[in-house]
């Protein structure tokens, strides 16, 4: 366009300098012909990782072959919820490698890329535009802080690594008795013996496994992204799983709000994998959300999920009466649950709003009655905002609350 | 109490500020050096054109203000040449040139900087002193021009069918370079 109009207006006017204006973009078109440009571009982009954790640092890596390039501009379209920083780049073999270093903060299936490409050649004269798809990145939810597995002294399943009340084959000493026939002589307290004038046997608490049922209440997202009771709810759900499952118990896992799903309890690493895939499955996805809303009660439960003495902990932001009906649908079924309340917001009230600030004194009241309720019934209530160690406040509440039996009600 | 995604895109940075004074202080010095010194009333009024559009380019995210923006400064730089005949005008040619070749990078660039996320790189393939090159001798080929063209020739037929001869030439060129 500059050249043209200048060719015409020292054509037209008859000034020989404005041809000036012409020749240098007609030099510098010149200079650059479309054959010194790059025809074809070699690339591959990678994910140093397709599974973490939040928090974990994950590299993208982009290789990029292309002779002939000027510049070569290259960004990633990162998912919400997602740090990032260009961490440099460095040639292999006349190949550009770059680096990315990404921070993924929230838990569930991220879909990063593509990167888009912008290649310029012949000083700005040929613009080339790419676009490469990365792929799924799966980013499994930070467990909660427990210090160790704590268990109610009632327990029945065998060969676990909880002491019980019962005497057995443990080595946690639980007291000591008249020797009686039949005893191991390796397990006489001399001590106490000498002292009675006859002889006494220790006694060792037994070793018994524990059964854990989470029962998540993913009826309701409230509060700040990253914080919110539904982040709260997964993240101790999996340091629960994973610190029992440690300890050889067994857990399982059951959703309930929206899909009922349920993962029968077991133990092993492998459980633990299935636990944060079925964590993973709680945030729903655009297809779910488009069914619409779907209400499955925990009455829909096989009885197996529950086994016998089993310790159900239901973990919900006691917004509505849901969690309500599932601890009365549990006493039913002879179980006793300790409810976590993970709800750590409250609702934001404009200041000197009078119905504003009753609309929010009514809603705690709301949930301080849900809370006696659940009291009166005899349920445990332990609050939990997220940061703090979850053990001291369970092992109260599971002291406190007696795992279920039918048998025992 | 909704939970929303956070928005990924870039905010402002220094390099797109710079990108945008960049656009406005480059349109203005087109604007400035093809005025001075003799100023013409069409040709400020141009001028004060170029400086809005450009202005306009800087803040839009469109490309038609840039594209005014560049007509309006290259039409400042012709209607001042053609009606201020001093002295000066040859090396003004050259100066306004090289600030239009400088008003399209800049340009260029804002559109580039403009809009990237903080996460994006951008990597010159090549060093500053290879990617000069062109540009030093489009800057030479058009001094080379407009001492020509100041220096005082008897007209003649075979000189004005050179003339054009070469501008035919040159547009050739140029139009092959984009063929593919």
């Amino acid at each position: 366009m500059i050249a043209g109009l200048a060719v015409a207006f020292a054509v037209a006017t008859a000034h020989g300098e404005l041809l000036v204006v012409a020749v240098v973009p007609l030099v510098l078109l010149a200079l650059s012909p479309r054959s010194a440009a790059p025809e074809s571009l070699d690339l591959s982009v990678a994910l140093g990782s397709d599974r973490c954790v939040e928090g974990d640092e994950v590299t993208l890596e982009l290789r990029v072959a292309l002779p002939g390039a000027d510049r070569l501009e290259a960004e990633p379209v990162l998912p919400p919820w997602t740090e990032s920083r260009f961490a440099g780049h460095h040639v292999e073999g006349g190949t550009r490698v770059l680096r990315w270093t990404l921070v993924p903060t929230r838990w569930g299936r991220h879909t990063v890329g593509p990167v888009r490409l912008r290649v310029v050649a012949g000083g700005g004269s040929y613009v080339a535009r790419a676009r490469v798809d990365v792929g799924e990145l799966v980013v499994y939810p930070a467990a909660a802080a427990l210090a160790r597995a704590v268990a109610p002294y009632e327990l029945a399943a065998p060969l676990g690594e909880h002491p019980s009340r019962a005497v057995g084959s443990g080595v946690e000493f639980a007291g000591v008795r008249a020797y009686g026939p039949g005893d191991r002589q390796r397990d006489v307290d001399w001590r106490t013996s000498a002292r009675h004038g006859e002889l006494f046997v220790r006694q060792y608490a037994a070793e018994r496994a524990f059964d854990l049922v989470l029962v998540l209440d993913t009826t309701v997202d409230a509060g700040e992204a990253g914080h919110s009771s539904l982040d709260l709810t997964v993240r101790a759900a999996t340091g629960l799983a994973q610190t029992y499952l440690r300890a050889h118990d067994r857990v399982g896992l059951v959703t309930f709000g929206g899909p009922l799903r349920w993962l029968a309890p077991a133990a092993g690493p492998r459980q633990l994998f299935q636990v944060c895939e079925a964590v993973l499955a709680i945030r729903p996805d655009e297809g779910e959300k488009d069914a619409g809303p779907v209400h499955y009660g925990l009455g829909h439960l096989p009885r197996g999920m529950l086994p016998h003495r089993a310790f159900v902990a239901l973990l919900t932001p006691l917004l509505d009466e849901g969690p309500l009906d599932a601890v009365r649908l549990m006493r039913d079924r002879g179980f006793a649950p300790l409810v976590v309340d993970v709800l750590n917001a409250e609702p934001t009230v404009a200041s000197g709003s009078r119905t504003e600030a009753l609309t929010l004194r009514t809603w705690r009241m709301q949930r301080e009655a849900l809370k006696i309720e659940l009291g009166a019934m005899g349920i445990a209530v332990l609050d939990w905002d997220g940061d703090a160690e979850l053990t001291g406040g369970l092992l109260h509440a599971m002291r406190a609350a007696r795992p279920g039996s039918r048998s025992w009600q | 109490m909704a939970v929303t995604p956070a928005d990924g895109r870039a905010v402002a940075t220094w390099g797109d500020a710079a990108a945008r004074a960049l656009v406005v202080l480059t349109a203005t010095a087109v604007a400035v050096v093809a005025a001075v010194p003799e100023l013409n009333r069409y040709v400020v009024l141009l001028g004060g054109i170029t400086v809005v559009a450009s202005s306009a380019a800087a803040v839009l995210p469109f490309r038609l203000p840039g594209t005014l923006a560049v007509l309006a400064a290259t039409l400042t730089v012709l209607l001042a040449g053609t009606l201020d005949v001093s002295p000066l005008r040859p090396l003004q040619a050259v100066a306004d040139a090289a600030l239009l070749l400088g008003l399209v990078a800049a340009l260029a660039a804002r559109e580039d900087v403009g809009g990237r996320a903080p996460h994006a790189a951008s990597l010159p393939l090549r060093t500053l002193a290879v990617r000069a090159v062109a540009p030093v001798l489009a800057l030479g080929a058009g001094a080379v021009v407009a001492v020509t063209a100041a220096q005082d020739v008897v007209p003649s037929v075979p000189l004005v069918l050179a003339g054009l001869a070469a501008v035919v030439v040159a547009l050739v060129v140029a139009a092959g370079a984009h063929r593919s």
